[in-house]
């Protein structure tokens, strides 16, 4: 049976609950939200390694690597995400672009 | 003696081996080098530190020179693929073994060659005698070359 949390939770304010946002550290975080950075076929633009901070030809061999070693060509589609990992077009994660350093 | 690799080399070439049959050990035992990455179908393997264990999507046998080749050179990265398949001029032993697990595994022989030149730096050229030799092996040959300041991928 649920416990009855009704008292409880009606005897406390909102802001009892709350951690001012200052308070909670980034490595309590489960993991980093990531969005789509690039998904269309063939080479991203240097806007591209930029936002993942690498260096041009290091993210474009990291690239090269990932996509050959996955038995993809060049003009092949692939995802990328804010963290640096591949994924085919399908969403199946081939690699990531920060390991291939 | 351990070669001394560069950091960031403006070359390289791939050398694969892939199909949903193919055994990589096989290729390992012909080649006599181990590969950079190798898995059967479906098998997992470790990836990187950050991508950690994925699935083979099919069979890879899987070289890069750009941690066995010192050099900025597209045609010194070639000339080690090409003494890979040939150990030595005239044998063709490799070609021949290769060939024939090819066949009966149904797999495909592909080469990568990635080049990044300063602007205005004219492209490398894939030579003759390396793309005869591939061709024993109906081997494609990608080129991925560009100059600074155009697309990176």
């Amino acid at each position: 049976m649920a416990p009855d949390l009704g008292d409880f939770l009606a005897a406390c304010k909102p802001s009892e609950f709350a951690l001012p946002i200052t308070s909670v550290s980034s490595s309590l975080m489960p993991y980093e939200r990531t969005r789509i950075l690039w998904s269309r076929p063939g080479n991203p633009p240097a806007s591209i390694a930029r936002t993942l901070g690498l260096e041009a030809r290091r993210f474009s061999r990291a690239l090269h690597k990932i996509k050959a070693a996955a038995d993809l060509s060049g003009t092949d589609h692939v995802i990328i995400y804010t963290d640096g990992t591949v994924t085919d077009e399908q969403g199946e994660p081939i690699g990531n672009l920060y390991d291939e350093d | 003696m351990k070669t001394e690799v560069k950091a960031d080399p403006k070359a390289f070439v791939t050398l694969r081996f892939a199909g949903d049959d193919l055994d990589p050990g096989e290729i390992t035992r012909v080649l006599a080098i181990a590969p950079t990455r190798a898995h059967r179908k479906d098998e997992f393997y470790f990836a990187g530190k950050r991508a950690g264990l994925l699935r083979g999507r099919t069979g890879i046998w899987f070289l890069a020179t750009d941690e066995l080749v010192p050099s900025d050179d597209l045609q010194e990265h070639l000339a080690f693929v090409e003494g890979l398949l040939y150990p030595q001029s005239g044998d063709d032993r490799r070609i021949t073994k290769l060939r024939a697990l090819l066949e009966c595994t149904n797999s495909r022989a592909h080469v990568t060659c990635f080049w990044r030149g300063d602007s205005g730096e004219p492209a490398p050229e894939i030579s003759d005698g390396f793309k005869s030799a591939t061709a024993s092996l109906s081997a494609d040959i990608e080129t991925d070359f560009a100059n600074k300041n155009s697309r990176v991928g």
